[in-house]
């Protein structure tokens, strides 16, 4: 880190820039980053010769079929960085602040001015740091798919954005768990509890709704989808193309079951080209919904961000001092 | 009583902008309970500008409670407080610009140096960057340190880390230095260090609130002393003055020709006097008579009954 760099990050968040100062001269930051990348390598290199693989019994032109393993191989290693994403910002995020009150170093950082939204902030902005350096790390691999075809670069850095997004938000849950709880493994445990929640409890919330449902004895199952919205595997889905039907990859498994939710057309739904139909009528089903105009993407990220705005807002509060007793 | 400060705020300082003859630190009623425990119990506490006022008291007194209510980090139950003249409850900015403060034990950073350790903690009180080298450079200097300055923090020695968390609390050039216990842990070479560079400070008028288990330590520095057990105060004042409330100062310890020896309490100069003049005018053969008064541990021990919570 240059020296101006430094005192000029010094000078918007001393949290801020103390923690990269440590990360940087911290191996665990490139173990990391590294074992990440090669991960990543390793997912985009098998899918493509999985992809390879299929494609060769297909009848289609070969345009088509270098086309299908692009997007394939594409919505793997978007789907397998999210889920290490996932698997990574919590164990690094949710030590933030117990690691200080573990240290004893958070009584005199909250007797400074920071206050505790710079604190907060400084964890955060940190974590995000992170976050951005495995994205711009990973770019390189998803424009592989690139070259094959079937995608733009503009659902390349969408898709980026999304994912860093999301990466941001899930470190903000991590440092809230990590001001909320006193210990360390609490907190990663709460954080890990966090993201799974948005992942499977969105999932569960969403049939436990249409049980509910269909408990009360109608005769068609109506699902309702905005649990779904929680789920960041159905944002990273829509900004790939996934909501709208041109996916043809792993991510097309998220789409499908939103789409069957969103149009409430339970399990007599099938899709074609983008389309939705019921099974038994043949009828084209559109959605009843009355905020169309939104990107589900855009939904997706504004529920994921309202869960990590309430965690934060918690967060800030256990932050801030005089406490009528102080966590030891 | 009332539990916010009567007169917490900016109406304590005088037009000039300073508190005039006000107590720096004053507290009345502070009470702090944790369930059934009462860490502090209704303790008044007056401590002037520029001195070096004593807290001394067992385990679990209320020490580290005072300090920490003080140091705007803990609510009272009940009574108030103030300090440089702001309410530590809820003007806590006001507060923390004005005070340094050293908790008990010093919390490192790895992977920082010791400069930049300093320059972290001046950020965080505001201070530009422009006066970070100058301002570095003369607490390292201060606190002896210059020679460590691009070492590791984690590297140091226990005594060093001490000196460095007092050049930390003294980054913003507090009115008030709250120390915690600053001498525990230190063996008797950086605890003499130590010692003289609280002089230094208090030579630079700085006021400085502090406990310690060493007694002896407090009787060299302090200016005034506070005993406090479980939570009340029992004694406050210069520490002379508290041996002379209590009559149990100054001891005449005399020495016969014998072998014999005795001791009498006296309360002052022209009584030692007359009190060797009578003995010898008595036909005692005095061959010592030597002038010893209680110090502070064995005052301590006097008025504390070991109370522990």
């Amino acid at each position: 880190m240059t020296k101006l760099f430094s005192l000029k990050i010094a000078s918007i968040n001393p949290v801020l820039d103390r923690e990269l100062r440590q990360r940087s001269r911290s191996s665990r930051s490139m173990v990391v980053l590294t074992l990440f990348l090669g991960a990543l390598i390793g997912v985009a290199y098998l899918s493509f010769l999985a992809a390879s693989e299929t494609s060769q019994y297909s009848s289609n032109p070969l345009a088509h079929l270098t086309q299908t393993v692009g997007r394939t191989v594409f919505e793997t290693v978007l789907l397998v960085e999210l889920l290490i994403l996932m698997l990574i910002i919590p164990a690094f995020s949710a030590g933030a602040v117990t690691s200080e009150r573990d240290r004893q170093t958070l009584i005199p950082l909250q007797v400074t001015l920071v206050g505790p939204i710079g604190i907060f902030m400084g964890k955060v902005a940190a974590s995000a740091g992170f976050v951005l350096l495995m994205m711009i790390a990973s770019a390189p691999v998803l424009a592989v798919p690139f070259i094959l075809g079937g995608l733009s670069l503009s659902t390349i850095v969408a898709s980026l954005a999304a994912l860093l997004l999301i990466g941001v938000l899930l470190a903000s849950i991590g440092v809230a768990c990590s001001c909320i709880f006193r210990k360390t493994q609490t907190a990663t445990l709460a954080a890990y509890a966090s993201v799974l929640a948005l992942v499977l409890g969105s999932l569960f919330a969403t049939a436990a709704l249409a049980l509910i449902d269909s408990s009360r004895g109608t005769d068609r199952i109506e699902i309702r989808p905005w649990p779904l919205y929680f789920n960041p595997i159905l944002a990273v889905a829509d900004v790939a193309g996934g909501t709208e039907g041109r996916t043809v990859g792993p991510l097309g498994g998220a789409s499908e079951a939103f789409l069957t939710a969103r149009l409430e057309g339970g399990p007599d739904v099938v899709f074609q080209n983008g389309q939705a139909f019921n099974r038994r009528t043949g009828q084209v089903i559109d959605a009843e919904d009355s905020w169309q105009w939104l990107p589900v993407w855009a939904r997706s990220l504004g529920a994921i961000t309202m869960f990590a705005l309430v965690l934060s807002t918690w967060a800030v509060r256990r932050l801030k001092a005089p406490y009528r007793e102080i966590p030891s | 009583m009332p539990d916010t400060a009567p007169t917490a705020g900016i109406e304590l300082i005088d037009n000039d902008g300073h508190l005039g003859d006000t107590p720096l630190v004053s507290a009345r009623g502070l009470t702090k309970q944790y369930g059934s425990l009462t860490a502090l119990d209704s303790l008044d506490l007056d401590v002037q500008r520029g001195s070096v006022f004593g807290i001394i008291g067992p385990n679990g007194a209320g020490k580290s409670t005072l300090f920490t209510i003080l140091s705007t980090l803990l609510k009272p139950t009940s009574g108030w407080a103030t300090v440089c003249g702001f309410d530590p409850v809820h003007n806590t900015k006001d507060v923390r610009g004005r005070i340094g403060y050293m908790p008990d034990v010093m919390g490192v950073y790895d992977q920082l140096r010791v400069d930049e350790y300093l320059e972290f903690h001046a950020a965080a009180y505001g201070i530009h960057r422009r006066e970070w080298p100058e301002l570095v450079d003369g607490l390292l200097e201060l606190v002896d340190l210059d020679v460590k300055r691009t070492a590791m923090v984690d590297d140091l020695s226990r005594g060093m880390k001490q000196r460095l968390s007092l050049a930390r609390a003294m980054v913003h050039d507090p009115d008030l230095l709250i120390l915690d216990e600053p001498a525990s842990g230190l063996d008797p070479r950086a605890r003499i260090e130590f010692r003289e560079l609280l002089a230094e400070l208090q030579n630079l008028g700085k006021t400085i609130l502090i406990s310690s288990h060493i007694l002896a330590e407090l009787q060299r520095m302090c200016s005034e002393v506070a005993v406090i057990e479980a939570g009340r105060l029992l004694a406050a004042g210069s520490p002379d003055a508290i041996l002379e409330q209590l009559g149990s100062g100054r001891r005449a310890t005399v020495r016969f020709l014998n072998g014999n020896s005795a001791e009498y309490p006296v309360t002052d100069e022209a009584e030692q006097a007359a009190l060797l003049k009578r003995l010898v005018s008595e036909g005692n053969e005095v061959v010592e008579f030597t002038m010893a008064s209680h110090d502070l541990e064995s005052l301590f021990l006097q008025i504390t009954e070991g109370i522990v919570q």
